[in-house]
């Protein structure tokens, strides 16, 4: 097995370079921190077997943060047979202080120049031949969007993994100021004499300890007297002295500044820029986009108009795919199960198709939103959303750190959890881990979906993005009222995020993306949700034979029901009783209105009614589905262009929340049918589902990272928020109906 | 006949969908697990994700 490590600065496109090799689907995006902890593909290539390690993007491999320590320690510690940094070819003199520290670390190496495309539209030009003797290394220019270069990189790769497969080091210039030099050649000389360090250069690199020695590493400094019991001032205390008082600088500084000295000369003497420079349209940009005044509104405007398009866009395929499984699957399972008993009868056609069918339908939603998220993070504004949100955060006096995985707590809560591990010190880690379930992850999207659709028709768009500002004002109050806790209380820290160029998004990336997430809600509601679903079924099936409303779960919902009348929505033990199973996955309330809601209202099942009604043949059906699907593209398309962004913030029409439909959304419209409270009771409901409990797999989350006690607190904290807010909303939205 | 087809059929269906729930409950299941990684949960899979990934 070859083992080939990629290492550069975060946003250089390293999973995207391993997924075009590797034809794996790791998580890519135009902003820094995608790639949190070292990630694997595995796959084969002219007979050899290769493992592609994805390592953090860090700008340094300085002991400060958990990324530096895990690439770090990865390319020490686990000796891969070659490292390909990748470096933005378009940003050379940046990326290239990386490259200088790789070197020290004394393995084989090899370049990825990436971004080519961008790099000739500039006109840059680079001496390839120069560049490479002067670092002592191959340098392919790359480009993963377009794939080119890729075939060549890793065939370079082999090749130098090969041509060193038996040196343990190697030795690279360093290129630093001669009493630099000096000093490392004293420090060399010293060390070995000494029979302590003769285990130390075994496993490191001579150049990478004379400097770490001569930095005064404390991360090093630790593993050598811990692991080899050697004090380091007693080496180098004489040598640092020395470069101190000469330089008037700490040895640390100015052996930095010796790394960026070295890579200007290189750089001077291969590289030649155009005046044209990418970042000119990217300032431009920013100056609108982060303008003081005209961030925020802006960011709302985008995400409303991104809201309308993707409930107004995916309606009718909703309609379609509701239409799809109900009339046309659940008529001919319905009929295949036909004659077998009452209760497989009905675990079969509202347990599983009733079920995973109310999940299903909002695949279209998922698609849509997973598309324009996507779309978001490959553009390069999602990195401006933490950075306009850290100005208000530290104006609260929160980290604006804290934002970054908050962000990405709109996609999966799960990854914000580990994201908090960029934060260096622990009461912020904690504080934010508390605030970021609060964001509204892709899972809630389906509730949002079903009870917009029942209770407020066109305006749902409006609906769900207060919804999503509602998470994160509820996540600011939440860090505010802990903040001055001691275990909370976070240091100010400025938000240090490297705003990436506005980049066109390329197709292929948004594409795979939205299938890779789609497929992942595909999977997770035919195998958790589906499970969860049969068990809730059979709560709801017995002990009466498919009377609901004496169901165990409804004798549950109803003993808990008292305590959520205030809340508004606590009059229907359905919605009550959901709340539960929720904490399992989110999207299963939708699967669960979907097998209790028509028992309830009495409509027996579905495709018994299909039955009765549609004596048609299969080819018909078939036929007809098609037709369906071809209407709903075209509608989509037609509500996608006339979409107009300030239609969503004008009141329905009566019309319009009453023309809800058949299936799940119908039924669901029927759980408060006539109640002029009603779409206050839903949103009252859908804020609680926003505010509760995050899942399992969250919890669990939390537990590894901050223990169980923790855990408990977040759960506690997640039932006492909702609570209040939905009473809060609900009790003061009632005077005013 | 009908009747033990569509047992075992939906016994299947059964056992493998509430095998997810099982190894979920466990923490060895979750979207960091599967192939896609989609984020990053790797210390939280079981050792037979970790050796797929």
């Amino acid at each position: 097995m070859i083992k080939i490590a990629f290492a550069g600065n975060p946003n250089v496109g390293k999973s995207a370079l391993i997924n075009s090799m590797a034809g794996s689907k790791l998580k890519v995006g135009n902003w820094p921190g995608v790639t949190v902890e070292k990630k694997e593909a595995e796959f084969e290539f002219e007979g050899k077997k290769i493992k592609m390690i994805d390592l953090p993007g860090v700008y340094s491999l300085s002991p400060y943060t958990i990324e530096e320590k895990i690439t770090r320690d990865y390319i020490l510690n686990e000796n891969p047979d070659v490292v390909i940094n990748v470096v933005d070819s378009t940003n050379l003199e940046r990326n290239l202080y990386l490259t200088m520290l790789l070197k020290e670390l004394g393995k084989p190496m090899i370049m990825a120049l990436n971004f080519l495309d961008e790099f000739e539209n500039l006109n840059y030009k680079l001496d390839l031949k120069k560049f490479q003797a002067h670092l002592e290394m191959e340098a392919i220019h790359t480009s993963a969007v377009k794939n080119k270069g890729i075939k060549e990189l890793l065939e370079k790769a082999l090749l130098v993994a090969e041509k060193h497969r038996k040196q343990s080091h190697i030795k690279y210039e360093l290129r630093f100021d001669n009493t630099i030099e000096n000093e490392i050649q004293n420090i060399r000389c010293k060390i070995k004499e000494d029979e302590k360090f003769v285990p130390v250069l075994q496993k490191y690199a001579e150049d990478f300890v004379c400097i770490k020695l001569l930095e005064q590493d404390s991360y090093f400094a630790e593993i050598l007297e811990r692991e080899y019991g050697i004090e380091i001032d007693s080496v180098t205390k004489e040598n640092v002295d020395r470069v101190e008082k000469k330089f008037d600088e700490d040895a640390e500084t100015v052996i930095a500044e010796g790394r960026y000295g070295a890579l200007k000369g290189i750089l001077a003497q291969t590289f030649t820029t155009s005046l044209k420079s990418r970042l000119d349209f990217t300032d431009k940009v920013d100056k609108i986009l982060l303008n003081k005044y005209l961030g925020l509104p802006i960011f709302f405007f985008i995400i409303s108009g991104i809201m309308g398009v993707v409930f107004n866009g995916s309606g009718p395929f909703i309609d379609w795919v509701d239409g799809f499984i109900g009339g046309y699957i659940g008529k001919y399972v319905a009929i295949a199960v036909e004659g077998t008993p009452d209760w497989l009868y009905s675990l079969v056609t509202d347990g599983i198709i009733g079920g995973v069918g109310g999940v299903l339908v909002f695949v279209p939603l998922m698609l849509f939103l997973y598309f324009f998220l996507a779309l978001l993070e490959e553009s390069g504004y999602m990195s401006r959303v933490a950075f306009l949100m850290d100005k208000i955060m530290r104006r609260l006096g929160l980290n604006g750190k804290a934002f970054v995985p908050m962000v990405l707590g709109f996609g999966c809560t799960v990854p914000a959890i580990y994201a908090t591990r960029t934060l260096e010190d622990e009461p912020s880690r904690r504080l934010t881990a508390l605030m970021a379930p609060f964001m509204s992850c892709g899972a809630r999207l389906p509730v949002y979906g079903l009870f917009t659709a029942a209770f407020f028709g066109a305006r749902a768009g409006m609906i769900v993005m207060s919804l999503y500002v509602m998470g994160i004002v509820v996540a600011v109050l939440t860090g505010m009222f802990f903040k001055n806790n001691p275990r909370f209380k976070a240091e100010d820290k400025a938000l240090l995020l490297e705003l990436p160029p506005y980049r066109v998004p390329s197709f292929k990336m948004i594409w795979s993306s939205t299938m890779t997430r789609t497929g992942s809600y595909l999977k997770k509601a035919t195998t958790v949700i589906l499970g969860i679903l049969i068990l809730l079924w059979g709560l709801i099936y017995f002990p009466n034979n498919g009377d609901a409303s004496n169901s165990y779960m409804a004798k549950f919902g109803k003993v808990i029901a008292p305590i959520m009348k205030p809340t508004g929505f606590g009059n229907r033990w359905e919605a009550v009783a959901a709340i539960a199973p929720s904490i399992a996955a989110k999207e299963v309330v939708v699967g669960f209105m979907a097998q209790v809601l028509p028992q309830e209202n009495e409509a027996s099942s579905m495709s018994e009614v299909e039955i009765q009604e549609e004596p048609t043949t299969f080819a018909q059906d078939t036929m007809e589905q098609l037709k369906g699907f071809a209407v709903a593209s075209k509608e989509s398309v037609i509500s996608m262009v006339s979409f107009d962004v300030a239609s969503l913030f004008t009141p329905p029409s009566a019309d319009e929340v009453e023309d809800e439909g058949a299936g799940v959304v119908g039924a669901t419209a029927k759980l408060w049918e006539g109640d002029p409270l009603g779409p206050l009771r839903a949103y009252s409901f859908m804020v609680f589902i926003l505010l509760v409990v995050p899942c399992v797999v969250t919890l669990a989350a939390i537990k590894q990272e901050f223990g169980q006690k923790f855990m408990w607190f977040t759960v506690m904290v997640m039932l006492i928020v909702p609570y209040i807010a939905s009473t809060v909303i609900f009790q003061i939205g009632r005077l005013f109906i | 006949m009908k009747t033990i087809i569509v047992i075992g059929i939906v016994a299947v269906i059964a056992f493998f969908s509430l095998r997810s729930v099982i190894k979920m409950l466990k923490g060895e299941n979750g979207c960091g697990c599967s192939k896609d990684t989609n984020c990053a949960m790797k210390d939280h899979c079981s050792s037979k994700n970790k050796d797929k990934k």
